[in-house]
């Protein structure tokens, strides 16, 4: 039963990679891997008691208990979600990497990566840790991926928790000298710290260089503005805005999606407003928190995201970020700040997790 | 406008300073006396000052009209002039000592819950020291309209308060404020107190209430009857101000051995919120705090028993370790093998912890308190009064006046 659907998810992200839709496909491949789910993994089998079919999978139970159809023991990977101060680390347990590498580099063809031919690479510099030093970072096996998949002298400038400074100026310095397009990948946070580190040094980057951000803060840099953030990596780099892409991804995902500026851009398209593309294989809709009712468009709500490479987890995911839908799109609002009410309660989370 | 407002703001602390002579030389019953009748003023709904609390504290706080109404019964109840003027007696000292009143006082209220005020502001002027109150931005209602009604019962008293708000991070005017107060009492998160007490000079006291929570305690109760009394008592806690405030229960223990067991008492504990939820509805819920809401839910649905109705929901998870709710009615039973098994899993919550609500009789409480382990010392209440401490109760383990008042030692004095 699994492998066939894995093969049928497969087929269709496939089917799907150039952009191309077919919801109802994709929509009723997920109520039959729901309910594969729901027989093999037990926590979801409760979910599904509780909340009625095809319910999402909060990513707090992540942290709590175990969310795998298959066991512990034919893990092939665990990613985990970074740490945060409520303690426990989610984990999204893999039993094969397969689909999560097939919706990776289709999505990022697609969007970040337009006008790279199947056999065409560019420089890619990470401002991420490497996936050896990182091996439960989602992101950073992804990047390792996008290594492997679009890279050519590809640099890692986040070493040991912190920005190799001279080794990042070295690797835009060799993009500029050999005049070559480069791609920076990198955190938003990360990307902060270089801010920082950088002080006047400035660069020029060869026409279609891109830059792609990802992740919030969580503490570990001061906190930037999406737009202000966008506006010094472009004066930083010497980024036209429209070359500068947000990328949304979460650990207990597969699937990635990506603002659609850099491909507009690349293909010589008109550029679009800020807002994630929906790969075809991936359903993302916006919910009222209370009733999970899905919410119409231009209201905002609470963004779930139903993912068809989540074959050994759950494959519909209730995330914690606030969105409004838009068309076929979704604006992204941010993540909901935390479980705080306005009263003096709370915020006490590192004393039990001390 | 920034060099106009620090201005104004330093002749403000430069007139509160002044007015502390007129102050000093008040009988401390007499204040009792007045704020008595301020606060009655707001506490009536017939008085316009009570009617302006009614109509425009719901949009404020986003508490319903019944909640409010409910929260301002149930403080200005503790507010009468006897229970203020035994704050007045206690605040004077040993025998041998006369009471020096601070020069000047600051109040920095941080989006704490709305009656926040009311003690510290009461006791700054019984201890006759002028108080400059630093109100939230978003919720400075009842500050301004108790120092109207302060000033229409006594305009010389309400010459020694004043008060502000402006938004955080104004950072000349936030050292203008706390450049000249003697005493700084601030309410806020870790972030905001510590921030606060870099800015301060050695000599100011500091009186920092952080971020903090509640927890109820069910000891094995003998009968069903007992049970029900006690889930009707902490549901009220659990539904006060919304779960919104640092006395406010996140969890709930139930001790094993009783006549309920813990995930009986979670169904009526679900009943009694239900039942509350007709009598004192829950605001309305932000965006923001609905996803926080359903993702602790989401967890209670898999790992426990849920139980959930309009604007609550409480779930049962055994022996889990504690989970901090959202607040807004979402709230955890658990199993406590012993009351020793309770005290431990409330000492990762050191100094946060500020409140325990106890069900059963006295020696209930006493057993609790005795069983806490170091550094806790939260306050030990009947449950049903967790939010409902007294004006006299002990803020943060701490007398409520501290800060406001030094003593002067008379060696061989005579009494007064």
């Amino acid at each position: 039963m699994r492998d066939a659907l894995k093969a049928r998810v497969l087929a269709l992200i496939d089917r799907l990679s150039a952009g191309t839709r077919d919801d109802a496909a994709r929509d009723a491949l997920l109520r039959e891997l729901g309910a594969f789910q729901r027989d093999h993994v037990a926590p979801y089998a409760r979910l599904w008691q509780a909340r009625g079919e095809l319910p999402a999978m909060p990513t707090d139970v992540f942290r709590h208990v175990r969310v795998a159809v298959h066991p512990a023991g034919d893990d092939r990977r665990v990613f985990l979600t970074s740490g945060t101060t409520s303690g426990a680390r989610g984990r999204h347990a893999l039993r094969d990497l397969a689909l999560y590498d097939r919706a990776a580099e289709a999505a990022a063809r697609y969007a970040l990566f337009p006008d790279l031919g199947a056999a065409k690479r560019m420089r890619l510099c990470m401002l991420a840790p490497h996936p050896d030093e990182a091996p439960e970072s989602s992101l950073s096996y992804m990047l390792g991926r996008f290594e492997g998949w679009f890279g050519d002298d590809t640099r890692w400038v986040w070493r040991d928790g912190a920005l190799d400074r001279e080794a990042l100026i070295e690797s835009l310095r060799a993009a500029e000298r050999a005049a070559e397009p480069m791609a920076l990948l990198g955190t938003s946070f990360a990307l902060v710290h270089a801010e920082d580190a950088l002080g006047e040094v400035r660069f020029a980057l060869p026409t279609r260089s891109r830059l792609m951000q990802t992740g919030g803060y969580k503490g570990r840099s001061r906190e930037v503005a999406p737009d202000a953030l966008r506006a010094a990596l472009g004066a930083r780099y010497g980024l036209d805005d429209a070359w500068i892409v947000a990328e949304y991804g979460m650990t207990e995902l597969s699937s990635q999606m990506y603002e659609g500026t850099v491909r507009a851009a690349a293909l010589g398209e008109p550029i679009p407003a800020r807002r994630l593309w929906i790969p075809g294989w991936v359903r993302a809709s916006v919910v009222d928190p209370s009733t999970l009712a899905p919410l119409p468009e231009g209201v905002a709500g609470v963004l779930r995201v139903d993912d068809l490479a989540n074959l050994d987890s759950v494959c519909a995911i209730q995330t914690s970020d606030l969105a409004i839908a838009r068309g076929a799109e979704i604006e992204l609002l941010g993540r909901a700040p935390g479980a705080t009410p306005r009263g003096c309660s709370l915020a006490v989370e590192e004393a039990l997790s001390a | 406008m920034t060099e106009q407002a620090e201005r104004a703001l330093r002749e403000m602390l430069e007139r509160l300073e002044e007015s502390g002579a007129a102050l000093r030389a008040r009988d401390p019953e007499e204040v009792a006396d007045v704020l008595a009748r301020a606060w009655a003023l707001i506490a009536n709904p017939e008085l316009a000052p009570g009617r302006a609390a009614r109509s425009e504290l719901p949009s404020s706080t986003g508490l319903t009209l019944p909640m409010i109404a409910w929260a301002l019964a149930s403080t200005f109840e503790r507010a009468g002039e006897a229970e203020l003027c035994e704050a007045a007696r206690r605040m004077r000292g040993p025998d041998g000592t006369l009471a020096a009143p601070a020069r000047l006082s600051v109040l920095v209220l941080a989006g704490n819950v709305f009656t926040a005020c009311v003690q510290p502001w009461s006791l700054a002027l019984l201890a006759r020291a002028p108080l400059l109150v630093k109100a939230s931005s978003r919720d400075d209602l009842l500050p301004r309209l108790f120092h109207a009604a302060l000033a229409e019962v006594d305009p010389l008293l309400a010459d020694a308060c004043a008060v502000v708000s402006f938004p955080g991070g104004t950072a000349e005017l936030e050292a203008t404020l706390l450049s000249r107060a003697d005493v700084v009492s601030a309410y806020g998160s870790d972030a905001t107190l510590t921030s606060i007490r870099q800015r301060l000079s050695a000599t100011t006291a500091f009186i920092p209430h952080g971020n903090g929570l509640g927890a109820g305690f069910v000891p094995a109760l003998r009968s069903e009857a007992d049970a029900v009394a006690a889930a009707d008592a902490l549901a009220l806690d659990v539904a006060a101000y919304d779960q919104r405030g640092c006395l406010s229960p996140h969890a709930i223990w139930v001790e094993r051995g009783g006549a309920v067991d813990a995930l009986g008492f979670a169904r009526m504990l679900a009943g009694s919120l239900d039942r509350l939820s007709v009598t004192l509805p829950r605001g309305s819920l932000a965006t923001a705090t609905g996803a926080a809401q359903l993702q602790w839910r989401g967890v209670a649905a898999v790992r426990g028993e849920l139980f959930e109705g309009d604007g609550y929901a409480v779930s049962y998870e055994g022996e889990a370790a504690l989970r901090l709710s959202p607040g807004y009615r979402n709230v955890l039973v658990l199993d406590a093998a012993s009351l020793g098994a309770f005290a431990l899993a409330l000492a990762p919550l050191g100094v946060h912890l500020k409140c325990v609500g106890v069900a059963g009789d006295a020696g209930a409480r006493e057993a609790v308190a005795r069983a806490l382990p170091p550094p806790l010392a939260p306050r030990v209440c009947e449950a049903g009064r967790m939010q409902r401490p007294s004006l006299l109760s002990l803020a943060d383990g701490r007398p409520p006046w501290e800060g406001l008042l030094r003593y002067i030692d008379r060696d061989g004095a005579l009494s007064d």
